[in-house]
């Protein structure tokens, strides 16, 4: 997909996003007793959104005539497939985090997100990505557990 | 000579063992965020801010202040034995840097590289030295109305000077500032876009939201980009990276006056360090007598962006230190730091917390002369670094981003959050919305909302109070005058377009 399009979408969904800010701040109050309400600096936020949104759309409406059809400014499908594949893991670990512990899964989490990015199978980069995740969740468990003292959940091996 | 007591004060301060350690590994860290060119100092100090939490205040800040400027260090050797920069305030440097190293003079374009970033340092930090305090002193007589006025000029600036877009650069800044209102109303106590979620209650953490957008959003952005295999580096000899005789009488005015640029362009907030560049290359050519050297490898072209990019990070902390408005995205990342830690930047940290701040400022001295010595031995370490393939890198990212986003509140929704804030970051970065608006929306929204209802208390609801006095008028004037360039100045470069093309 283009970004000059994505540009022109993402434009009227900020403005959207400005007008619903505008409804709530509305909502809120604008004045009080004691000076602006609760709902002033909602408005102010919701103004620079909205007017500047409408601005940024209609120029993007205008030059998208000329917009270039060149990969750079494109966004690919491989592109969000990695970065949806990469919230997909992190979704997965922090399902597991509390159940397994906060260093049983990494090891799986580090290599999940290592393949989304670059799926290559063979036998001795797996060897590598597998020493390089344990060995980094060791070196995490040091830093954070034993050096500075973060509270991690612990799993049903104790750690 | 107070001044002077204060710093010697600080400087055996900074010779503490824990603060030596901390200077270490925040430079350390800082080269090799600076070396890679997938994470910039923001992100590197981003990614680290949780971490740091639970530290002394002293040893968290030298630690990120060490990551900002090792990282001005480190971005310079890619940038020339590879030719890829390594943070977008090296970028000059590979104009003449690449092609010094191309032609068998990696060593020398190295060495001036670091003599250069020492040099440009040590000229901003005594600069800094004596204008912070200086300008703390005089920010203890600003009021409320002052304190919004400045903040409102801050908000406009990073805004306008802070990306090529300032229509774009205002909507980030909505976005930001909404973010900021997620919470409890600290005056009246209503929820305000908590969608009866009690864990938005208290609001968004910044760090979350700054960690999320920096460190997980670039890497996002980053997967579009090809990556840097099928490079060679340059060869050099340790012998060729010590600096000659000649190459310093040729640069010395250059580095003065780039450090200066730096200096003076890096204080301005949104400016940053890579405008400094871009400034102090353009005037170190204009001045040059080899002007046309420039581009092809000359000596000057490499000293005078080095120079400025690292007078430019000591200087983008004036204002966040004495005035507690950051000056780029990294001192933004920065003062969310100051603010975990339970310190409010501002001219009374000067009053109330000397003994901090003039530690802190010893500490960056002693950082400017620790990194010398290391990114000289560490500059082979450093250029492998460029190689380690994203698909290493990114998951280590997360797993330090996963850890240090629990650890500040125990809440592993937070991560979650996070997350979502990465995604944000990344849309913002494709579509060339900048970044910066949003981070300072964020922090100093609360504080412009605060200071501006208690002046309206002060003066019972009368709003001329924000151009009582001269400050604050003048002040307000300037932001107003960059809010309108903003909208205008489109509108009429889009008429000058228009009428050039039908004549």
């Amino acid at each position: 997909m283009s970004l000059a399009r994505l540009d022109i979408a993402f434009s009227i969904l900020t403005l959207a996003f400005g007008v619903w800010i505008l409804s709530h701040a509305l909502h809120y109050g604008i004045s009080s007793e004691i000076g602006p309400g609760s709902g002033t600096f909602p408005m102010i936020a919701g103004l620079f959104v909205t007017l500047f949104s409408a601005a940024t759309l209609v120029r993007a409406v205008r030059e998208r005539k000329v917009a270039s059809d060149s990969a750079q400014d494109r966004v690919g499908l491989a592109e969000i497939a990695k970065i949806a594949g990469i919230l997909v893991m992190i979704v997965l670990y922090i399902g597991l985090f509390q159940s397994l512990g906060a260093f049983l899964p990494l090891p799986l989490l580090m290599i999940g997100i290592s393949l989304v990015i670059e799926w290559r199978t063979d036998f001795g980069w797996l060897v590598k990505l597998a020493v390089i995740s344990v060995a980094f969740t060791v070196a995490c468990y040091f830093i954070f557990a034993d050096f500075l003292r973060v509270l991690l959940p612990v799993g049903p091996l104790g750690f | 000579m107070e001044t002077i007591d204060l710093l010697l004060n600080g400087l055996s301060g900074a010779f503490l063992p824990q603060n030596l350690l901390a200077v270490l590994v925040g430079v350390l860290f800082g080269l090799a965020v600076g070396a890679l060119p997938a994470l910039g100092p923001a992100a590197g100090v981003a990614i680290l801010l949780p971490a740091i939490v639970n530290l002394d205040p002293t040893m968290a800040i030298a630690g990120l202040a060490g990551v900002y400027y090792g990282a001005m260090y480190g971005g310079a050797i890619t940038s020339i034995l590879i030719g890829v920069p390594g943070d977008s305030a090296a970028m000059m440097t590979v104009l003449d840097g690449y092609p010094m190293a191309r032609r068998g003079e990696a060593g020398r374009a190295l060495g001036m590289a670091v003599y250069a970033s020492f040099v440009g340092g040590m000229i901003a930090l005594v600069l800094m030295t004596f204008l912070s305090a200086w300008i703390a002193r005089a920010a203890l007589a600003f009021g409320p109305a002052e304190m919004t006025a400045l903040i409102v000029l801050a908000l406009c600036l990073v805004t306008v000077l802070g990306g090529s877009d300032p229509l774009k650069g205002f909507v980030a800044l909505g976005l930001g500032l909404w973010v900021a209102m997620i919470g409890l109303d600290p005056i009246s106590g209503i929820p305000r876009f908590t969608f009866s979620n009690i864990h938005l209650l208290d609001g968004i953490d910044f760090t979350i939201v700054v960690v999320g957008m920096y460190g997980l959003g670039q890497m996002f952005a980053e997967l579009g980009s090809s990556e840097t295999g099928g490079r060679s580096t340059a060869n050099y000899s340790m012998a060729s990276l010590f600096p000659r005789l000649s190459d310093f009488l040729r640069c010395k005015w250059h580095l003065v006056t780039s450090a200066l640029i730096g200096f003076f362009i890096g204080v301005l907030p949104g400016a940053g360090a890579t405008a400094a560049t871009v400034f102090a290359y353009a005037t170190a050519k204009r001045f040059s007598k080899t002007p046309e050297e420039f581009g092809k490898g000359s000596i000057e072209g490499v000293a005078a962006p080095e120079s400025a990019n690292n007078a430019a990070s000591y200087s983008a902390m004036i204002p966040l230190f004495t005035l507690g408005i950051p000056g780029s995205g990294t001192t933004a990342v920065m003062l969310g730091g100051l603010l975990m830690l339970g310190l409010e930047p501002g001219p009374r940290l000067f009053s109330q917390q000397p003994e901090f701040i003039w530690t802190l400022i010893g500490t960056f001295y002693v950082g400017n002369v620790v990194l010398v010595f290391l990114t000289l031995l560490l500059i082979p370490a450093l250029a492998a670094l460029v190689f380690i393939r994203i698909s290493l890198l990114f998951p280590i990212v997360v797993a330090v981003v996963f850890f240090g986003i629990y650890s500040v509140n125990y809440n592993v929704a937070d991560v979650g959050i996070c997350a979502i804030f990465g995604l944000a970051g990344y849309v913002l970065t494709r579509l060339q919305y900048p970044m910066l608006p949003v981070l300072l929306g964020v922090i100093l929204g609360p504080l412009l909302e605060r200071a501006i209802r208690r002046s309206l208390i002060i003066s019972d609801g009368d709003v001329t109070i924000f151009w009582s006095s001269a400050i604050s008028a003048i002040v307000l004037a300037i932001a107003a005058a960059l809010l309108l360039w903003a909208i205008v100045g489109p509108l009429i470069r889009a008429l000058i377009g228009r009428r050039r093309a039908s004549a």
